[in-house]
């Protein structure tokens, strides 16, 4: 790789950091490489690793920085940066590429997961409710005081599931809430 | 090299090369390989730390048509080093102890 070439990549792999640390990086490995006596054509690879892991160890100095420096201001913004470039970090990790693949992948499965059951039961509570009502109903105009009692039974089964299920819901999207706040909650105070 | 350097004393390495004469990123790596193996681009995040915990300081000189950003240690620095120095004696003789180096024994036997 020229020097030109890696120059001119670093500076881009290190866009997430503030100027002035961009900067001071850029300045340092050009310096560096002006010192060792190659111009900008001159081939870099063996002097340097390659832009992404030069860049890498910045950020993560940076990273490290960034958190020591606010240990106790926990604002979101600051968060947001420090789990940004923690992201970026491991991202220019050649080996952790595939793995963070995984872990979307499996995050959007269970994603999907949690809400197809949120979805059927709601409905099947929804059916229940309405079908109970509509059995309730049709149980005054029936024919023989036997079938309006069967009628009868079976929609107040059916209302008293349709509330199980309802109420049971209700807790899931509740124990979910709380799962949630508890990982943020766990980010915030790293 | 058989012995990993940890970041402390990677630290502690820097600030003694920069305490003994002001260098410029090219020069500080090459003292530093001399003793230890490390690769060219690890001593930047090093120094940048430094320089952002006040350890160090830089001023640029002008050289060949071009600036070249030397690193100078400043008072802070010369307290930590301080502090890194007693600190690794105490380690150095830990380690001694435990390896039965020759220097321990005839301390014992005086």
């Amino acid at each position: 790789m020229k020097k030109i070439d890696f120059l001119n990549e670093l500076e881009k792999r290190l866009k997430v950091l503030p100027a002035d640390d961009r900067s001071d990086a850029l300045y340092y490995f050009n310096e560096y490489l002006e010192d060792m006596g190659l111009t900008d054509n001159d081939d870099v690879s063996s002097v340097f690793e390659s832009p992404k892991d030069v860049a890498g160890k910045i950020i993560e100095e940076c990273r490290i920085k960034h958190i020591a420096e606010h240990p106790v201001n926990k604002s979101v913004k600051n968060n947001a940066t420090i789990i940004w470039l923690s992201i970026l970090g491991i991202l220019s990790l050649p080996i952790s590429v595939p793995a963070v693949a995984v872990i979307f992948v499996i995050a959007l499965c269970l994603l999907i997961f949690v809400g197809a059951i949120i979805l059927s039961l709601a409905v099947c509570g929804i059916a229940m409710g309405f079908t109970g009502f509509v059995c309730l109903l049709v149980s005054f105009f029936t024919g023989s005081f036997g079938q309006s009692l069967v009628l009868f039974g079976t929609g107040l089964m059916l209302i008293a599931f349709a509330i199980l299920i309802i109420i049971g819901l209700i807790s899931l999207i509740r124990l979910l809430g709380f799962v949630f706040s508890k990982i943020f909650g766990k980010k915030r105070v790293k | 090299m058989t012995y990993q350097l940890t970041a402390p004393l990677l630290d502690a390495c820097v600030l003694g090369i920069v305490n003994a004469e002001d260098a410029y990123g090219y020069t500080l790596t090459q003292k530093a390989q001399q003793v230890v193996d490390i690769s060219e681009s690890t001593l930047y995040p090093v120094l940048r730390r430094l320089q952002k915990d006040g350890y160090l300081t830089t001023y640029d000189v002008p050289y060949q048509g071009r600036n070249r950003r030397y690193y100078s240690i400043t008072d802070e620095g010369r307290k930590m080093l301080s502090f890194y120095q007693g600190e690794w004696v105490i380690y150095k003789g830990k380690i001694d102890s435990l390896l039965g180096s020759e220097g321990i024994k005839e301390n014992e036997e005086n």
